[in-house]
């Protein structure tokens, strides 16, 4: 088997090349673009599998002095920022492939996903400010791609706030470069002032909680998520969020050991942006709004695991509930955000009454929404029950049980939307007029199947032998 | 930078008055080149914070100054996107309110 460290290093040039070469090759045809990229993506999935096995086998390795560390739980984020980037150019193609800045657009794609992959590894300050750049500037770009009224609104909402979350970012590595005396994320040596120490793993946790939409950090989400175009949100939500995920486990949770202060203060964030997140869900008319809401209830969950994390006993069983959610989070927001992709083409609309009656006119979509809604809401046996309620929440019962139960309560909330949704696809009346049938073999739908497929399949046993391997 | 080692504490506090009056103008304005300013002025606060803090601590220095210098990158790149969307705004609606963009009309 190859070394992990040449295999890290090929999947890098297989990302960046095509990603950095796709724009020269502007006005050779619609179908290239998207060729390119899934061709690349095909490549880069194999390289993550090969790059998770061999970590797997080997243990963790450190490369370019100890910048990188590559360990077997960060390729498996790895490799599932990759499924969700190639899920979602799949799904792309009919759509994005006639728009002027297609080329733009997957290139941005791959640099994103090479920027994930960096942050998903990170050891070194100076290497996350690189890593965080790429994908900060790249998903700005992103979200504006299309330059009309809502994606510019968006994106420059995220844009600025990107902006003051980088602002906190580098305050947060200030206190701590300055606290350690080295740019090695490697955690607080003894006897640092806790008062600098709670400080800067606040203004890091804002930082990385401007990315993922933690309370009250979320300002920006509701207009991105509910306002650009659903395939660019299937991207941002299911691959760049991983890179806001990765910056937490990889600069934040390691300070967590040791720190009284830890548990109390992430459980507020979390108590705080599941509740907004799943209130604020209850009101919408619109799915894909809805939808982004439900993106900050999620946060809020995840935040429950690392909340764990300074806890010895139960800091293993959180940090593999954090990765076994993302593989919910990302297989039913691609899955989701795609199928409404499809709707947009086809003239359905994503509002609430536009989609009543869609699982007669659409059985397969319908189907697969509803599985990827049930296992958001974290119903048996799909993969959301094992990652929300026998890790994330279970993690915590112990140290903080209050935590568990508002994470229960929350889940229960979080029925209200999701079943809606349900509830206007099956049971509220007949399709309207002219409502389109289902092109069974259109890319999107195909891709919500598959999300939808992958989902049960992890359910019916896999999740748990999985998180036996993440060991963080 | 070597008479600041072992007390930092001056410049912390000029850089967090920087910092709050940045964060109040981002809070309050809705024109996008004033948010910008004030971001800028976060960003800047920011980097005299870390630059203070690690030449403090005398073996992290060089360290924080790699580190300022690669901030200052993604800064600008940031701030470059974010005007050339408020220039593509303004050619679209003729005005940089950031709040103001989707009563527009679509």
């Amino acid at each position: 088997m190859a070394d992990p460290a040449t295999t890290f290093e090929v999947l890098m040039v297989v990302l960046t090349a095509p990603g950095l070469i796709l724009p020269l090759l502007e006005g050779r045809g619609r179908r290239t673009p998207a060729a390119v990229a899934l061709a690349t993506l095909a490549a880069a999935l194999a390289l993550s599998c090969a790059l998770a096995a061999e970590l797997t086998a080997a243990g963790p390795v450190e490369i370019f002095s100890g910048a990188i560390r590559l360990d077997p739980y960060s390729s498996y984020l790895g490799l599932l920022a990759t499924l969700g980037a190639l899920l979602v150019a799949g799904a792309s193609a009919p759509e994005v492939g006639s728009w002027p800045t297609s080329y733009s657009a997957y290139a941005l794609m791959l640099l994103a996903l090479a920027g994930v992959h960096v942050m998903v590894h990170v050891a070194d300050a100076v290497t996350l400010v690189a890593a965080w750049a790429l994908v900060a500037v790249a998903s700005y770009v992103l979200a504006g791609i299309r330059k009309d009224g809502a994606s510019l609104q968006g994106a420059m909402k995220y844009g600025i706030m990107g902006a003051v979350s980088s602002s906190l970012l580098i305050y947060g590595l200030g206190v701590a470069v300055g606290l350690t005396g080295t740019a090695r994320l490697a955690g607080l040596p003894a006897g640092v002032d806790p008062t600098m120490a709670a400080l800067g793993i606040l203004l890091l946790v804002a930082a990385f909680g401007f990315k993922l939409g933690v309370f009250p950090f979320h300002g920006w989400l509701p207009d991105v998520y509910g306002g650009v175009h659903p395939i660019l949100v299937a991207y941002i939500a299911g691959v760049v969020k991983m890179a806001a995920v990765a910056g937490l486990l990889r600069v934040v949770v390691p300070m967590a050991p040791g720190l009284a202060s830890w548990l109390p203060s992430l459980a507020l964030f979390a108590v705080a942006t599941m509740t907004f997140g799943n209130v604020a869900a209850l009101v919408q008319g619109n799915v894909q709004r809805m939808m982004a809401y439900s993106s900050i209830a999620h946060a809020g969950y995840l935040l429950v695991g690392l909340a764990a994390a300074s806890d010895p006993a139960a800091r293993a069983l959180g940090l593999q509930g954090v990765a076994l959610h993302m593989t919910t989070y990302v297989l039913a927001k691609v899955g989701i955000f795609v199928a409404l992709a499809y709707l947009v083409r086809e003239g359905v609309g994503v509002g609430l009454e536009d989609i009543r009656g869609l699982g007669r006119r659409m059985p397969t979509l319908g189907a697969a929404v509803t599985v990827l809604m049930l296992s958001l809401m974290g119903m048996p046996p799909l993969i959301g029950f094992w990652s929300k309620f026998t890790y994330l929440f279970l993690s915590v019962a112990d140290a903080a049980p209050w935590l568990a139960l508002a994470g229960v309560l929350n889940s229960g909330v979080s029925v209200g939307y999701y079943a809606q949704v349900i509830r206007y696809m099956y049971f509220a009346g007949g399709p309207r007029e002219g409502m389109p049938r289902e092109r069974v073999g259109d890319p999107a739908v195909l891709v919500a199947a598959a999300a939808a497929a992958l989902t049960v399949l992890l359910g019916l046993g896999p999740a748990q032998l999985l998180a036996g391997l993440l060991n963080p | 930078m070597i008479a600041i080692a072992g007390n930092p504490y001056a410049y912390l506090v000029v850089s967090s008055i920087m910092f709050c009056v940045g964060l109040y103008g981002v809070l309050t304005r809705r024109n996008v080149i004033r948010m910008l300013l004030a971001t800028e002025l976060m960003f800047n606060a920011a980097l005299l914070a870390l630059l203070a803090l690690t030449s403090a601590s005398r073996v992290g220095a060089a360290e924080g100054g790699v580190l300022a210098l690669l901030a200052v990158s993604l800064g600008a790149a940031e701030i470059g996107v974010v005007v050339s969307l408020a220039v593509l705004m303004f050619r679209l609606r003729g005005s940089l309110d950031v709040y103001g963009l989707r009563e527009g009309g679509e």
